[in-house]
């Protein structure tokens, strides 16, 4: 959309500025051709997108490393998380959360010392945390992850980061805090995982100075895929759990409804992958059964975590989302920006010490009313 | 083995060129950079990104490198000597081997390896036998028959390619064989790095400027290209650098042994190492004690060997047409495909200081006043492009002194130009090192982005670039531009990146418009059968006058302008041919002669070419 790539020439223009006077300056304003030149170069929209991702990922870190007004790339960068595509912005909302990401950075920046540099307090006890500490890059990175999970449906969840600015003014809080946020983590289910885990890592920004050309180099490629931001923020272990499709895949298409069952017909195999998903059941926890697949001389159950409603990520429902992300996924990504979102789909598969010809799905006879299996579609053995 | 080349040269190149925090910092952020490339990579596989792998990789790489060259050009902590340089240069130009090795030699290189194989196993310069059993030649080119201009005699065949080059490298082949030969051309490349920063420290170039142009110079191209492959270009260039150190150093066995290497390098240098010695000889304030006879003499067996070994006549120095000159020396400098500024943009600052004469080193004006005369023969000739070469080819030997130009105005630059000459380098090596075959591109007047963007949109994004070898409006406007911007460069700190990308959103929309000119040999014209003419392979190609030729049923399409229009094409035997609606009898043409003929295009947009009756080799069809 013009628009969209509208708001990302502003926010080169915008590192460009708090480059200004420095010698980066010229260096970052080059993103702009290089921007240009992507564009023209890649048909393919994907791979444009992605080269653009990297290009103003660069121009921004180098504004940061440079920039004496931060406030600015703050704006830039909550815009380039949250904002696109435009046309799908709730603007009061987003102003909530904007306005919390510029507080916490506010609070965060105010501070002036870093753990490792603390002067110690009267009593002479040295190295305590008497401030937030860090570096400007390192607060930048701590609010654009905030800001980048913080949910706007409900409401009152744009508010996370002003809460979180909150919790900031005690500064002996902040460790215990995290840890407690950490901690938290294996129990909460898979939607309050990224802001539990951002929470912490926002708290935890003055004890980890050390390690911060590893922070940098992750935020950097993190930031670099801000045109798929919502799968960044919401569905980020895709990259682990994605495996590509094997054999040919043929569509299916079917819904079953609860205690429905359907039979397809298949080439001789003895291990085939069944894509399936389900729908109106992001609200069911992780194990829920949803329903088996026969095979004749084996049977498969399909349960949330094998596969997750197919529109959980997306940006409306994942706050309220039970399922987990599904452990093997095809990778199905709809839509860019912080609008994208991963299908639920999952691949499941089905192996039987014999061959077998068909595939019989059932529909668990337990699923709440309106909920439904899909079968996506069927992976067989290339022949 | 490149990657772990590239590790190599990782680690290396650092711990080599910096000291203390920079060192730390520069691993670190080495380390940091592959980090995110890996994490991107990951990335593009879950989105299904179509990039080649090899280009990535060779794009991590080289931005890996960018960043040690950022350290060493602007980091405090610097072990910089000419000698450091010159390892540096040569770790870079041993990683580049493997990456030109990707496809077999090619142009004049797989003969030189030849002639070398000959002195090597034969001890002879007679390469009767090589091409007998080409199947034992390390360059794998079995198709290799005897080049335009050798003597050939049945049984016997002598290249008319100098004989000093492959003497050069024949220890190396006979060491290691074709990566022994690669490498002496690579040390020839760490060579030049450290004459040229030599040359820069003896003209009084500040550590600071000499540091910031070294990697555009030694790890940009034409250099970093031809210091990896089998050309006499890098060695003429250490060559000419050392002997105009020479000169100005009163070295007479330094500068005319240069010399005479230079002349034995390439015949065609002797118009280059003349003036020099002429130079040399001549100037009062060098008139010393080493004007001796044994100099004299030396200097005569220069033109003696010039005038023997070299397969080129005088007549050959004498001009076609006055109009040849402006379009080789604009071209020279502006060509899309093989002008400086698209091909070596670090090398328009030289150009630049050539129009502040007075204000440069003497070693600037005594290289360029030395390679004047070459220059002046050179333009008007047809290969002034360099033929079936990387770019720029013809001029590699004078780059050092243009670098040199550059380092003095380098104080005078704005960041914002020199930003952009330094992006645009670095994708020229990344471009050209992960697809080296591109390097080589017929001299049609189209370079490798115009075709690339012209197939990618099916539009004429040719016309947009200069080209002098097929001469454009675009490149008469780059002609005005490149003199005014000769006149009043000051700083060129208007010309902002900013305007720049203005620009390229301009002229992509400008490309997607049909042109006045269609050339039915371009990649944006759609071919549905026939073949291009001359093959791409026609030795001398650019003698040629290009075109496509279609048979009945053969078609091709492309976007055009409605109205009347000339056609020109070659048909023996005349044909029929129908554009968009129309049908048009073409007349016979004389063989190889080309006809223009009226015809009329019946809309605007996307109009088809159909072959209806005969065979026609069609040239352009322009709209008046």
């Amino acid at each position: 959309m013009l628009s969209d790539l509208a708001l990302v020439v502003a926010v080169l223009l915008a590192c460009v500025w708090v480059a200004r006077g420095t010698r980066w300056m010229a260096a970052i304003e080059c993103s702009l051709p290089l921007l240009a030149v992507a564009i023209v170069v890649f048909p393919d929209e994907r791979t444009r997108l992605f080269a653009c991702g990297a290009i103003v990922a660069v121009a921004f870190a180098g504004a940061a490393l440079v920039a004496r007004e931060g406030w600015v790339l703050v704006i830039a960068g909550v815009a380039l998380l949250r904002w696109i595509p435009l046309r799908e912005v709730e603007a009061w909302r987003e102003l909530v959360v904007l306005a919390g990401a510029l507080v916490l950075f506010g609070v965060r920046a105010s501070r002036l010392y870093s753990p490792s540099v603390s002067p110690g307090d009267e009593g002479g006890r040295a190295g305590r945390p008497a401030d937030a500490g860090g570096t400007p890059a390192l607060h930048l990175i701590a609010v654009f992850a905030v800001a980048a999970v913080t949910p706007v449906h409900p409401g009152k969840a744009a508010l996370i980061p002003l809460l979180l600015a909150a919790v900031m003014m005690w500064d002996r809080l902040q460790p215990v805090l995290a840890a407690a946020l950490l901690a938290t983590v294996p129990f909460a289910r898979w939607s309050l995982v990224p802001i539990l885990v951002t929470a912490a890592f926002a708290l935890l920004i003055p004890y980890i100075g050390k390690l911060r050309p590893l922070v940098y180099a992750a935020a950097l490629a993190l930031f670099a895929m801000w045109p798929w931001s919502g799968i960044v923020a919401r569905a980020l272990p895709v990259v682990a759990r994605f495996e590509p499709p094997t054999g040919t895949v043929r569509v299916v298409g079917w819904a079953l409804g609860r205690g429905e069952e359907a039979t397809l017909a298949i080439p001789h195999a003895r291990h085939v992958i069944v894509n399936a998903s389900a729908a109106s059941g992001s609200g069911l926890p992780a194990g829920t059964l949803l329903g088996t697949i026969d095979a004749g001389t084996c049977t498969r159950s399909v349960r949330i975590g094998d596969v997750a409603d197919f529109g959980f990520t997306r940006r409306p429902h994942f706050f309220a989302a039970r399922n987990p992300l599904p452990r093997i996924t095809r990778g199905d990504i709809r839509g860019y920006g912080a609008t994208a979102w991963l299908h639920g789909a999952g691949a499941i598969g089905v192996a039987c010490s014999g061959d077998f010809a068909s595939l019989r799905f059932r529909a668990a006879a337990t699923l709440p009313p309106g909920a439904r299996l899909q079968i996506e579609s069927v992976e067989l053995p290339a022949r | 083995m490149i990657v772990a080349l590239f590790a190599a040269v990782a680690i290396l190149a650092p711990l080599l060129m910096l000291r203390d925090r920079a060192l730390w910092r520069c691993l670190g952020c080495e380390a940091g950079a592959l980090l995110v490339f890996g994490a991107l990579a990951a990335f593009a596989r879950v989105l299904r990104v179509s990039v080649d792998p090899y280009l990535a990789m060779v794009a991590a790489g080289a931005v890996v490198l960018t960043i040690v060259c950022a350290f060493v050009a602007f980091a405090d902590e610097v072990r910089w000597s000419a000698n450091r340089a010159a390892l540096l240069a040569l770790l870079f130009y041993i990683l580049m081997i493997p990456l030109m090795l990707r496809t077999p030699l090619d142009g004049d290189e797989p003969y030189y390896l030849l002639i070398a194989e000959s002195l090597v196993h034969d001890r002879d310069l007679d390469l009767g036998n090589q091409f007998a059993d080409l199947s034992r030649t390390a360059s794998g080119r079995t198709d290799l028959v005897p080049q335009l201009g050798d003597r050939v005699t049945p049984g016997h065949v002598r290249s008319h390619l100098e004989p000093f080059l492959p003497m050069l490298i024949a220890p190396g082949y006979a060491v290691a064989g074709l990566a022994g030969a690669l490498l002496t051309i690579a040390l020839f490349g760490a060579l030049l790095a450290r004459s040229t920063v030599r040359l820069f420290e003896d003209e009084g170039i500040s550590d600071a400027a000499t540091r910031a142009l070294f990697p555009l110079f030694a790890f940009g191209p034409p250099i970093v290209f031809y210091a990896a492959r089998l050309w006499p270009e890098v060695p003429a260039a250490f060559l000419f650098v050392e002997a105009v150190r020479g000169v100005r150093q009163r070295r007479v066995g330094r500068w005319v042994g240069a010399a005479l290497g230079l002349v034995l390098l390439k015949v065609r240098f002797a118009l280059v190492a003349v003036p020099l010695m002429w130079d040399g000889f001549s100037n009062p304030s060098r008139r010393t004690g080493w004007r001796t006879r044994p100099t004299w003499i030396i200097a005569g067996v220069v033109l003696l060997v010039a005038l023997i070994a070299g397969t080129h006549r005088l007549r050959e120095l004498v001009p076609e047409s006055a109009r040849a000159y402006p379009i080789g020396l604009f071209g020279l400098a502006l060509d899309g495909a093989a002008g400086i500024a698209f091909q070596a943009p670090l090398y328009l600052f030289g150009l630049i200081a050539l129009a502040r004469w007075r204000s440069m080193p003497e070693g600037f004006r005594l290289g360029m006043a030395s390679a004047a005369l070459y220059i002046l023969v050179l333009a008007p000739r047809s290969e002034w492009h360099g033929g079936w070469s990387p770019p720029l080819r013809y001029i590699v030997f004078l780059v050092p002194f243009l670098a040199l130009g550059a380092a003095a105005l380098y104080e005078r630059i704005a960041p914002a130009p020199l930003a952009i000459v330094a992006v645009w380098t670095v994708g020229l090596v990344i471009h050209g090192a992960a697809y080296s075959w591109r390097l080589f591109h017929i001299a049609n007047g189209e370079n490798v982005a115009e075709e690339w963007l012209s197939k990618a949109y099916h539009s004429d994004f040719s016309r947009l670039f200069p080209s002098f070898i097929r001469p454009n409006f675009a490149a008469l406007v780059a002609s005005v531009l490149l003199v005014a911007a000769l006149v009043i460069f000051r700083s060129g700190r208007f010309l902002r990146p900013t305007i720049v990308a203005i620009a390229i959103v301009l002229f992509t929309i400008a490309g997607t418009r049909p042109g006045s000119r269609i050339d039915f040999e371009d990649a944006h014209v759609i071919h549905r059968g026939g073949e291009l003419f001359p093959t791409e392979y026609q030795v001398a190609r650019f003698v040629f006058h290009g075109g496509w030729m279609v048979r009945p049923g053969e078609s091709m399409s492309f976007l055009t302008k409605a109205g009347p229009a000339r056609l020109r094409y070659v048909s023996e035997g005349g044909a029929t041919i129908q554009i968009g609606a129309r049908a048009f009898v073409l007349p016979p043409t004389a063989p190889n002669t080309y006809n223009v003929m009226p015809v009329f295009v019946d809309r605007q947009g996307r109009v088809e070419l159909r072959c209806l009756a005969g065979t026609v080799n069609l040239d352009w069809l322009r709209h008046d």
